[in-house]
């Protein structure tokens, strides 16, 4: 019996308006996304910039609103509320941004941020209860508590990142939306907080959607794996079989493409550089989006969008001729 | 023996500011043969991008200054040259490549205005025949209709694009040696394997020599013949691709290793990440400047004087640790 899921987004779109009204164009940032999140679970979304997974992660949080489409989180369709019904369950979807230094305010302490997170849930709380929490959250996060009185600049890219997790933490959140968490801090530090992520999860039980495009982070952090191509889920798996089994030429190319230090793989793997670059989501492709820059693209992808399609246990594919390929033993 | 293009010894560069000297390149010697690609690795702050800085005289003095060493080019100290001769050898016998592509073109004059600038102050010739080999160079880096691209401002163009104008830039001249700092930092998976790609070939087809220097050792994997790593401001490590990834010997290299994450390992072998932060380089600690971090130090690390590079391997595997090959770690 599979578990209940805690999110679940359905065929959530996203358009901003761009030129006059009349015309009626728009940026399909988010086009028809799909995916589920269980419990205690990390469902990691990949894709280039551009690709609409920062604009599916802020609708999730509905920084904005989105165009169609349900979110339904715990049982109820968040898309369509309006703020009052929203503000108790804003506490429980927090979000960790990409550069930690801009999104702490440089003359507030540490403790005055954290306390501010604290306090968010509008209840009484003695100085003792704040500091104490203050404390509990310092420490779930490996910094130290005389560390509160210190301000943002005193502190590393990793310290920072460590505390706009504590500041995440602060309301008690179910579900964490992770925007490329470590993608601004240097190798050996991506490691520790990498791992911190992994520990909090287990220690809290909590469930992240892990916005990234380092493939290899995602995958290691990640249970399932969207890869999100001009704003369309094209393939969804379990992260496991993403390396083995990429069946969506784009997931295949974006894999092939991925630096690695593996010596002995690194020789002996066949590379697909593919040619030109994203386009312009204003100037959308018809049909498939990865049309142009696809191998196999014939006169039926150029005309028909292909939808999800289930073809093994957890793991969907939007291309109309995936089982074609493969055949054609993938990459 | 293969013969070298550009070797440096004993480069000395720091940076004087109030808080006292901050030593980014300390003692750091390395070399490229011709035809090579040679890559320097490390992490953000540990003097990678001063040293390609100081070999290409670009330090701002004050407060930067080389205190010491020799930049051989074909034999020829560069720091000893003038301002005047080190301004022609820039751009004509070495090229550099930056990380930011928009940063390093000017936004109010267009890609051709700039591409032909170089031209022309490397070569005598009319300002058509300038545009005309820019054109040539911008086909050369596969960009799809050159003659209009030349008219282009950068905001025009994607950061791909913007990279390629700049590797344009670069291979105009014929240079011997092209620099490339971060050049794929920027850039997004699909487009980094492409314009990679571009630069391997450009070297391969044309006889040139790299030097990449990035914080990335999965990227140059594939295309670096030699790695060196650098750590606070000195060379840790350096040998072979293959005995770098396969057969580490200095710490910090094994502990960068191990902490990054690769798609074909099974996931749930836990990252071990390297403990704590790198030193400033303003307050250097004594003795070997990892120990803090290091799983395997000894008393003697954290005295004297740093360990010196020794060599641990054939191929020219050197490694800067006093336990290097005493113990297994």
């Amino acid at each position: 019996m599979p578990e209940k899921p805690l999110l679940e987004v359905v065929d959530l779109k996203k358009h901003f308006p761009i030129g006059n009204k009349k015309e009626g164009r728009a940026v399909k940032a988010v086009d028809g996304v799909s995916f589920s999140i269980n419990e205690g679970k990390t469902f990691g979304l990949v894709g280039e910039s551009g690709c609409g997974k920062t604009t599916t992660g802020k609708c999730i949080l509905r920084i904005h609103t989105p165009t169609a489409g349900q979110i339904i989180y715990d049982g109820a369709d968040i898309a369509t509320m309006d703020d009052r019904e929203l503000s108790p369950i804003r506490r429980e979807i927090q979000l960790i941004f990409q550069d930690p230094y801009g999104s702490l305010d440089p003359r507030q302490s540490i403790g005055s941020i954290l306390k501010e997170a604290i306090s968010a849930d509008h209840k009484r709380h003695s100085k003792i209860e704040i500091n104490e929490r203050i404390r509990e959250l310092l420490e779930m996060v490996e910094l130290s508590f005389e560390m509160k009185d210190r301000y943002p600049h005193e502190l590393s890219g990793g310290q920072r990142q460590r505390l706009g997790i504590a500041r995440a933490l602060a309301c008690k959140p179910r579900l964490i939306v992770c925007d490329e968490p470590v993608s601004a801090l240097d190798v050996s530090i991506q490691a520790q907080i990498i791992n911190l992520f992994r520990t909090l999860q287990q220690k809290l039980g909590l469930t992240y959607l892990f916005i990234a495009h380092d493939l290899a982070v995602v995958k290691h952090i990640a249970d399932d794996i969207g890869v999100m191509y001009l704003g369309t889920l094209v393939e969804k798996m379990n992260a496991s079989v993403f390396h083995e089994r990429p069946l969506h030429p784009y997931t295949q190319a974006l894999l092939s493409a991925v630096p690695t230090t593996n010596y002995d793989v690194e020789r002996k793997r066949t590379r697909i550089v593919l040619d030109g670059e994203v386009p312009s989501p204003v100037h959308a492709p018809s049909g498939c989006p990865f049309h142009p820059r696809c191998r196999y693209a014939t006169a039926k992808c150029r005309e028909e969008k292909p939808q999800l399609r289930r073809i093994a246990d957890n793991h969907d594919v939007a291309c109309h001729y995936v089982f074609e390929n493969l055949n054609k033993g993938g990459c | 023996m293969m013969e070298k293009l550009i070797e440096v010894k004993n480069l000395k560069t720091s940076f004087f500011s109030l808080g006292g000297e901050v030593k980014a390149v300390n003692d750091v010697s390395f070399h490229v043969n011709k035809g090579e690609i040679v890559a320097i690795v490390g992490e953000s702050g540990c003097g990678k991008s001063v040293t390609q800085m100081s070999v290409m005289r670009l330090i701002q003095s004050p407060p930067g200054k080389i205190l010491s060493g020799e930049v051989l080019f074909e034999g020829r100290d560069l720091l000893k040259l003038s301002t005047k001769e080190m301004r022609l050898f820039r751009g004509s016998q070495i090229a550099m490549i930056f990380q930011e592509p928009m940063t390093s073109l000017n936004p109010v004059y267009t890609i051709g205005n700039q591409v032909s600038e170089v031209i022309r102050t490397h070569f005598k010739c009319s300002r058509k025949e300038a545009w005309d080999i820019g054109v040539k160079a911008l086909r050369d880096v596969d960009i799809p209709e050159p003659e209009l691209r030349m008219r282009n401002y950068p905001f025009e163009m994607s950061g791909g694009m913007r990279q390629r104008v700049l590797i344009a830039i670069a291979v105009a001249c014929n240079s011997k040696l092209i620099i490339a700092d971060e050049p794929t930092t920027a850039l997004d998976v699909t487009t980094q394997a492409q314009v990679m790609d571009l630069l391997l070939n450009i070297v391969k087809t044309k006889g040139k020599s790299m030097i990449v220097v990035t914080h990335n050792l999965g990227l140059v994997t594939r295309y670096a013949e030699r790695i060196y790593v650098m750590y606070a401001g000195r060379i840790v490590e350096s040998g072979t691709t293959r005995d770098i990834l396969l057969n580490a010997k200095h710490p910090y290299t094994k502990g960068l290793l191990k902490s990054v994450p690769d798609l074909y390992e099974d996931k749930d072998v836990a990252l071990i990440p390297i403990k704590g932060s790198p030193p400033s380089l303003a307050n250097l600690p004594d003795g070997c400047a990892f120990a803090p971090r290091c799983d395997y130090k000894c008393e003697m690390c954290l005295t004297g004087k740093a360990p010196e590079l020794v060599q641990v391997g054939d191929n020219e595997h050197y490694s800067a640790c006093l336990r290097n090959g005493k113990e297994e770690f």
